[in-house]
């Protein structure tokens, strides 16, 4: 791995604290009736920061706001409270220059390749269109070479076959790769891949995911994993974040998720799991939908449907804290179900100065 | 690099083409538009005639070999100021069209990729340009500007822009909220590149086959503004010679050869050009498209 370059920040991504709400439009109806703005809080107040060349996985259900965080980190979305920092600057900073190299730096990889390409532009273009809106000039023959080397390097050879078709012209797993070129090409330090392979059959996956971890591998690029896919996120990633509407719930290395998690939503998503073992272990299943994100319930977000909860929990909103070796969980009794998991000692109280907490 | 490029392109384009020569429809409207353009471009060339040689024959003249198509009020050649006013309709219509294309489609993109207080401007100005009446807007432009064809050309173009601008709007919205934009914005694209590269290629088929519609309307509006006069006096158009036709008494005195042979080039003109537009439609429009 490479090592931090001096004046280089250890984390590549800093984020602290950030807030989407989205205001919903109200009906004519409702103005007239006087009814108060809704917001829905997307992302209400998450914490975290990635190492340069690690894989963080956010994992949550859908609408859990692991999308919207990823595109606020990008600044693709306003943020609406906190601070996304992205090699110690904010990323909503206006300086041009610095824009310009964020750009460059920061990609991501969207979810639907049907939906990511324009239908009107020839995969030559999709691909080399990083290069040519970076502000540097770049003559035709460097944009076709480093092009036809992104493609190869994603797993399209000969790329010249590729080069002048249409999105329309080629399958799901193709057009992902095409994607996967297009965010490679500026060989950046951060991508946020956003489901990057939940549309793709299972034969592909496998070959889209090596690719990542070989980019990383070659240009210690740091990833933001945003998935729904547990397992998925225990087989790539160093850590792994779950989110609940809008909140982390819990954060630790990967292995949380092979067992030691401590949090009940956690436990129940690692339940949900199927086994290949014969006789059934006893699961806690989760009951009920996901409250609206309009209408949060009152003290933790998850007590309406988890299966422990005691009346602190509908009273206070327990904050995110350390419970173990870079473990966090936001649960009044996590302690108890640390015990009870058999995963190790339970770690007291600790403040944020212990080096076993640092994130 | 480029050659594949172009064949790629080449491609697509043959694609088009194939498509546009399998409909009937089309290739009846196809088939209208060439012999007008003939006529109006080749035909002055090989049919001699001068629109301001008054009595080359007697006053209303019913057609005969020496006048085909029999002569006007002024004893002027009835055929050949059919064939020289072909010319102006087509010019106007055709760039009177590219006016109006080209302010709605800036209009439409821009209202719908910002929105906000850009769009509730634009639209209102959209609005505004849709309720007016066209005609007396029309009118009151010609008077002011004075009667030439270029003037013709920019007062058709400037009052029937609204309804691409509300069109190109409309496909402007769905297609800004679709993720090859974001896309676009997460490597650092401007708003002039993403509305340039991005919503202008997914917008344009729409806006291209509502064009040739509105192209016969630009030529139905040159008519009605020269049947009432506005028409540039020097030129010989359609709609002029109508004008003429309806101020000599044409009708009444039965002297049909006037009036009909215009009235006949203009319908069939527009109905070219509505053919064409409606099999763009669906050509373009995969929405409308039979199965």
């Amino acid at each position: 791995m490479k090592q931090v370059r001096e004046g280089m920040t250890e984390h590549i991504v800093d984020v602290r604290d950030l807030k989407v709400h989205f205001e919903i439009r109200r009906s004519f109806l409702d103005t007239l009736l006087g009814r108060n703005k809704a917001t829905v809080k997307a992302v209400d107040g998450v914490t975290f920061s990635l190492r340069r060349g690690e894989i963080l996985s956010l994992v949550g259900e859908s609408g859990s706001g692991k999308t919207t965080t990823g595109r606020a980190i990008l600044n693709l979305v306003a943020k609406s409270g906190g601070e996304a920092l992205f090699d110690g600057a904010s990323v909503s900073n206006r300086d041009r220059e610095w824009n310009r190299m964020f750009r460059k730096k920061a990609q991501m990889i969207f979810q639907d390749p049907y939906q990511s390409l324009n239908p009107k532009d020839m995969i030559v273009d999709i691909v080399s269109e990083p290069l040519r809106i970076d502000g540097d000039h770049h003559d035709q023959e460097e944009l076709l070479a480093r092009t036809v080397e992104a493609l190869e390097f994603a797993g399209l050879k000969p790329a010249e076959t590729y080069l002048y078709k249409y999105p329309n012209e080629l399958s799901g797993g193709q057009r992902q790769r095409v994607a996967i070129a297009a965010a490679f090409i500026l060989s950046p330090d951060f991508i946020v891949a956003d489901e990057p392979v939940s549309m793709l059959d299972a034969s592909v996956r496998a070959d889209i995911l090596n690719l990542m971890v070989k980019m990383r591998e070659t240009k210690n690029t740091s990833y933001l994993f945003i998935t729904h896919d547990l397992s998925l996120a225990w087989l790539i990633s160093d850590r792994v974040a779950i989110m609940y509407l809008g909140k982390i719930m819990e954060i630790g290395s990967h292995r949380i998720v092979a067992g030691s998690c401590v949090h009940p939503y956690s436990r129940a998503l690692v339940d949900a799991l199927p086994t290949m073992e014969e006789k059934p272990r006893e699961r806690a299943l989760l009951k009920g939908e996901t409250p609206s994100p309009v209408k949060l319930p009152p003290g933790c977000r998850f007590s309406p449907r988890c299966s422990h909860v005691r009346p602190q929990c509908t009273r206070e909103e327990p904050e995110l804290r350390c419970v173990g070796e870079g473990h966090w969980a936001a649960c009044h009794f996590a302690e108890e179900f640390l015990s009870k998991s058999g995963a190790g000692d339970p770690v007291p109280l600790q403040g944020e100065e212990n080096p076993s907490c640092a994130q | 690099m480029e050659n594949a490029k172009k064949l790629a392109l080449h491609r697509k384009r043959k694609q088009f083409v194939e498509a546009l020569f399998r409909s009937k429809m089309s290739l009846v409207g196809l088939a209208i538009l060439v012999f007008f353009v003939l006529l109006a471009f080749v035909g002055p060339l090989l049919y001699d005639y001068d629109h301001q040689e008054y009595g080359a024959g007697e006053m209303l003249e019913p057609p005969s070999k020496a006048f085909l198509l029999g002569t006007d009020d002024l004893g002027r050649d009835v055929l050949g100021e059919l064939i020289h006013g072909a010319k102006t309709s087509l010019i106007v219509g055709v760039l009177a069209t590219l006016i109006s294309m080209v302010i709605g489609t800036v209009v439409g993109i821009s209202s719908g990729y910002f929105g906000g207080r850009i769009d509730a401007f634009l639209m209102r100005v959209t609005d505004a340009f849709l309720v007016l009446p066209w005609l007396p807007l029309m009118l009151v432009l010609a008077a002011l500007l004075g009667s030439s064809l270029w003037n013709i050309v920019v007062v058709i173009g400037v009052t029937s822009w609204a309804g691409t601008a509300r069109l190109a709007r409309a496909q402007t919205l769905s297609v800004k909220e679709r993720q090859f934009v974001e896309r676009a914005r997460s490597i650092g694209a401007g708003h002039v590149y993403i509305m340039r590269k991005k919503i202008l290629p997914n917008v344009f088929p729409l806006i291209f086959s509502n064009t040739v519609l509105v192209s016969a309307v630009a030529i139905l509006s040159e008519t009605t503004l020269s049947f009432l006069g506005m028409g540039d006096v020097l030129r010989p158009s359609w709609g002029m010679m109508l004008h003429y036709a309806f101020e000599a008494g044409a009708v009444s005195v039965g002297a049909y050869w006037f009036f009909v042979p215009p009235g006949v080039c203009i319908i069939l003109l527009v109905l070219g050009f509505a053919f064409l537009g409606h099999s763009f439609d669906e050509i373009l429009n995969p929405a409308l498209r039979r199965r």
